[in-house]
């Protein structure tokens, strides 16, 4: 599904160029739960900008369902980001001053779709992360862990083809961290494709697939034993 | 994105700042009343000129062309050659010979031999009006064309002292002695203007003053003709051709020109204090812009996650520049009614009524249509173009 070949990557910082990815390759294909795991500054959250369409300014190829990114136009951009993935980040990224539901049905309405629909698609998409009746809750009336479960109903409500999560239990304790990836193990259990970033080894020894980066090259792409497996 | 949409979230960050949003519209509400205000008023004064254009409702427009005859001969200006004349003008509707539109007109007499010139005013019917002492002009002095006569307080004691003596005296008019039956007060007047202090039944006058009265001439023309150009025309081949033309002048005092003239003045004068009213719409149109970038900077976040999520660089400038709009549009409504509100209240205390048009309307809506549009482009550009990188990081 998504094929990087030789992509690099560079910042101009004042007169010198600060080159954060350095020839990156990388296959994932469709139903894998994969982490990204590196040290501050190692070019793991550009990576998933990429990966995920925020970023177009990159050299090399990347080729998305056999579609080359690069070529396409701003808009198409935001189509891709709109049906294709769903982002989840560190600290949940949910407007305040709008609903529970509001929040989650945001990229539906971005789709074009009546209000009536998203209304039944979202109140549906709630249930499945865990919060049922908080449709009309504000964000801030909700804990840390539910409000990133509610950032979680928000990036799969159009049931994107992957998720990218950037550090999804950064700003979590310990035990909702466990939730929240319990939650993550049971989508993938159900088909998403799952790319998060983190830099915690406990966490990304839960997924099935861990890449290591450092410095803006990868350094191993191996498979996780599980311990029961 | 529905379009709908749109309207509904900018009409909610509308909302999330109230007290904002209406400091911002209170600029363009006193922008818009006060250019309203001064359009409705204008616009009054001048349709009140017009009315006096005496066009019917029908359309049709009349004036009248004047024959004064040379020195002191009495002479009647209009034969039927004339007439007929006229009448072959297809714009011509009406041509009718008449003595004076209102009744009303000046006449030379003597009152026990001391001379005046009354303002007569020619009574139709019975009449009665302003009357002090005595009796009005009753339906039988009408039905056989008494000679009688009301005269003013002032011209009875001028001729005889006190106001009883004259009941039943005597009054020398162009000629013809009619029998004082009533005394009206001085101030005796029709309509607002028209001060008179004589009445006389219309038929006795008119059967003994043929020759003066008959020196008006009435022309009613079809509806959109030029009645000045035509007017002017037909009163100059009178002047050239006319059947007493050697006698006399034929006068046309184009009442229409000099209307049309004031009415330009007060539309220049409108115009002017509109363009000076229109500078605090420039000023309220700024205000919008900085409290539109203010929003801007404040849901940099919103901006970012809505791009996120699958908005277009389109939508969001949309997003914003729908929201400057509604701000200044419901500004200008809530403007274009308070002016209403504040015209009606002043044209109270005028001699005139303002005039609401849906020209004015049209002009609020789109004014403030405009001011959203001109000064949201700019702030709605700066959200669109906003990195989405920098943002969520």
């Amino acid at each position: 599904m998504i094929n990087l070949s030789a992509i690099s990557k560079s910042y101009r910082q004042g007169n010198d160029d600060y080159q954060v990815l350095h020839d990156i390759n990388l296959n994932i294909q469709a139903g894998e739960f994969v982490a990204i795991m590196g040290p501050s500054g190692s070019g793991k959250s550009t990576l998933i900008n990429i990966i995920g369409f925020l970023d177009q300014h990159f050299d090399g190829n990347y080729m998305f369902n056999n579609v080359k990114v690069s070529d396409l136009k701003r808009k198409q951009h935001a189509q891709l980001r709109n049906q294709s993935v769903g982002f989840i980040f560190q600290n949940f990224k949910l407007i305040t001053n709008q609903s529970v539901g509001e929040n989650v049905g945001l990229p539906l309405l971005y789709a074009g779709m009546k209000r009536r629909d998203i209304v039944s698609r979202v109140t549906e998409v709630l249930t499945q992360v865990g919060l049922p009746d908080s449709y009309k809750k504000l964000p801030k009336n909700l804990s840390g862990g539910q409000q990133q479960r509610v950032a979680i109903a928000r990036a799969i409500v159009t049931a994107p083809n992957f998720l990218v999560a950037d550090e999804p239990t950064g700003a979590l304790d310990s035990a909702t961290s466990a939730e929240i990836m319990a939650l993550f193990k049971n989508l993938n259990d159900r088909g998403t494709t799952v790319i998060m970033v983190t830099h915690d080894e406990q966490v990304a020894r839960q997924t099935n697939r861990l890449i290591k980066i450092l410095d803006g090259r990868i350094q191993s792409d191996e498979e996780v034993r599980h311990a029961n497996t | 994105m529905q379009t709908r949409e749109l309207f509904v979230s900018a009409f909610r960050s509308l909302l999330s700042n109230k007290r904002r949003s209406i400091l911002t519209m209170i600029g363009i509400i006193i922008g818009i009343a006060s250019v309203i205000t001064i359009l409705a008023l204008g616009d009054g004064a001048r349709v009140a000129m017009m009315k006096n254009l005496q066009a019917s409702t029908s359309g049709e427009q009349s004036t009248e062309i004047n024959f004064s005859p040379k020195g002191e001969n009495i002479i009647a200006g209009f034969k039927d050659d004339d007439l007929n004349r006229i009448r072959e003008n297809k714009q011509v509707t009406k041509a009718k010979i008449q003595s004076d539109d209102q009744g009303m007109l000046s006449a030379r007499g003597s009152v026990n031999g001391k001379n005046i010139s009354p303002a007569i005013y020619l009574s139709q019917s019975t009449n009665d009006d302003h009357l002090v002492t005595g009796h009005g002009i009753s339906k039988q002095d009408v039905l056989v064309s008494n000679p009688v006569a009301l005269v003013s307080q002032s011209i009875a004691k001028k001729g005889y002292k006190t106001t009883s003596n004259a009941i039943n005296a005597g009054i020398e008019i162009n000629g013809t002695t009619y029998t004082i039956v009533g005394i009206i007060s001085n101030d005796a007047s029709r309509g607002s203007y028209n001060t008179y202090n004589v009445v006389v039944p219309r038929q006795v006058f008119e059967a003994n003053n043929a020759d003066v009265s008959a020196n008006t001439l009435k022309l009613t023309f079809v509806a959109g003709a030029n009645v000045s150009k035509e007017t002017q025309k037909i009163a100059d081949q009178l002047n050239s051709s006319g059947s007493q033309h050697n006698a006399g002048s034929y006068d046309f005092f184009d009442m229409a020109a000099m209307l049309k003239g004031v009415s330009t003045v007060i539309k220049g004068i409108t115009y002017f204090i509109v363009a000076v009213a229109s500078i605090s719409l420039f000023i309220a149109g700024i205000g919008v812009m900085n409290m539109m970038y203010i929003a801007v900077s404040e849901r940099t976040q919103e901006i970012g996650i809505r791009m996120a999520v699958g908005a277009s660089q389109k939508q969001i400038l949309w997003q914003f520049l729908i929201e400057a709009v509604m701000l200044t549009l419901s500004g200008g409504m809530i403007g274009y009614l308070a002016g209403l509100g504040v015209a009606m209240g002043v044209s109270a205390f005028l001699p005139f009524k303002a005039s609401v048009s849906i020209s004015t309307f049209l002009l609020a809506f789109g004014t403030s249509t405009i001011v959203g549009l001109v000064f949201g482009i700019l702030p709605a550009k700066t959200a669109s173009n906003k990195n989405l990188i920098d943002i969520l990081r």
